[in-house]
């Protein structure tokens, strides 16, 4: 009976609610109502690095490489070890990332342009600091298609996603039309050392192609 | 015999014990609590939805929650602070299991933020209402021991002798 009553009042209340919120003008609208994402967050003062200092900074183990461009462009390439991080990425989506940059001392955020990064190296970096990291997060001045120009690649670190693809392409039989293989590289390589690749026709200078 | 007739009808003298006494207080400082933070959600029902999606634990429902949880806590407030006759003090009683109900959810959503360590605003009182943390937790443990008071300690008025 009194389980009863309680879920009775508070059924009561969830539909006095929802009534009053539909009444409102400035009620939330169910229907429409979005979270705010990681490019609507506000906005801070970001560092700029020009694609050679950017790559100095890969060279860092210690360092991750966001892309925040929609999957299509990031599918067609982009800079070895990048996490892909679109601007549409939910706050969730976000916060995973978050944790995973945990580990890590620096962020770089690249898109296609450097306005198109800056907002979300901007989120990420309010992100951290609330949560208490000290990481640096910097924008890549001129986007990917700088960093493509310059035929960069980050050469050093771990990097299971590209030794995974240069592994399937060595099973594919196309490992030999690639410069810059695994075991192709100076003595001591990781056998993550990158070079321009090309792919589909399009020569992607330094980029790690899917 | 007019004695007895009279021992009959005339209500016996209320006696307030300390169980009843942290009954009443118990209600009326829940009622305070539920009350004030109704309210203060109320005013910006946008803003409290994403401070429930901040939570990450189903951000799509943030709205339905934003647009229900004021009200409902406004509703169980009244229903702890009504003066109720004696046939609706089980309403009242109710009203404690409801806020209950509302408080364990809470409890379970702080302890997830903390125990995931992600920094958000509690938004338990509307916007600005500082980040969560253990003493969020600790707070809402103590408002759950209430509204346990409120439920199962019978109240000053239903304390009578004999």
């Amino acid at each position: 009976m009194l389980a009863g009553r309680s879920a009775l009042l508070l059924l009561c209340g969830a539909a006095l609610g929802l009534g009053v919120n539909a009444l409102r003008p400035d009620g939330v609208r169910l229907d429409a109502w979005r979270p705010v994402t990681a490019c609507e967050a506000p906005a801070t003062p970001i560092e700029i690095l020009p694609p050679d200092g950017a790559a100095h900074l890969c060279h860092d183990v210690d360092t991750l490489v966001a892309d925040v461009r929609d999957s299509a462009r990031f599918a067609k390439g982009h800079i070895a070890r990048a996490l892909h991080l679109p601007c549409a990425s939910s706050g969730d989506v976000a916060s995973r990332a978050l944790a995973s940059m945990a580990n890590h001392r620096a962020v770089v955020v690249y898109g296609d342009t450097t306005d198109e990064a800056r907002p979300v190296a901007e989120a990420l970096q309010k992100r951290l600091a609330t949560a208490g990291k000290a990481a640096r997060v910097v924008v890549l001045d001129g986007g990917y298609g700088a960093w493509d120009q310059h035929g960069l690649a980050c050469s050093k670190g771990p990097c299971p996603d590209c030794a995974a693809l240069m592994l399937r392409k060595e099973i594919q039989g196309e490992a030999g039309h690639e410069r810059g293989l695994p075991g192709a590289g100076p003595p001591g390589s990781t056998g993550a050392r990158f070079s321009p690749a090309r792919s589909s026709g399009k020569t992607t200078g330094g980029a790690f192609v899917q | 015999l007019s004695s007895d007739v009279a021992s009959e009808t005339t209500p016996p003298p209320r006696r307030v014990t300390a169980r009843g006494a942290i009954a009443l207080a118990s209600r009326l400082v829940l009622a305070a609590v539920l009350g004030v933070a109704g309210a203060l959600k109320l005013r910006d029902p946008a803003g409290f939805a994403q401070e429930i999606a901040n939570y990450q634990l189903a951000p799509e429902l943030a709205p339905y929650v934003a647009a229900a949880l004021p009200v409902t806590e406004l509703l169980i407030a009244l229903g702890l602070l009504l003066p109720l006759p004696r046939q609706l003090v089980a309403w009242r009683r109710a009203a404690g299991l409801a806020a209950g109900v509302v408080l364990a959810a809470f409890t379970v959503a702080v302890v997830s933020v903390v125990g995931r360590g992600i920094n958000i605003d509690c938004g338990c009182f509307g916007a600005g209402s500082g980040p969560v943390s253990g003493l969020t937790v600790l707070r809402n443990l103590s408002l759950l021991a209430l509204a346990g008071a409120v439920t199962w300690i019978p109240s000053a008025r239903a304390i009578t002798p004999g």
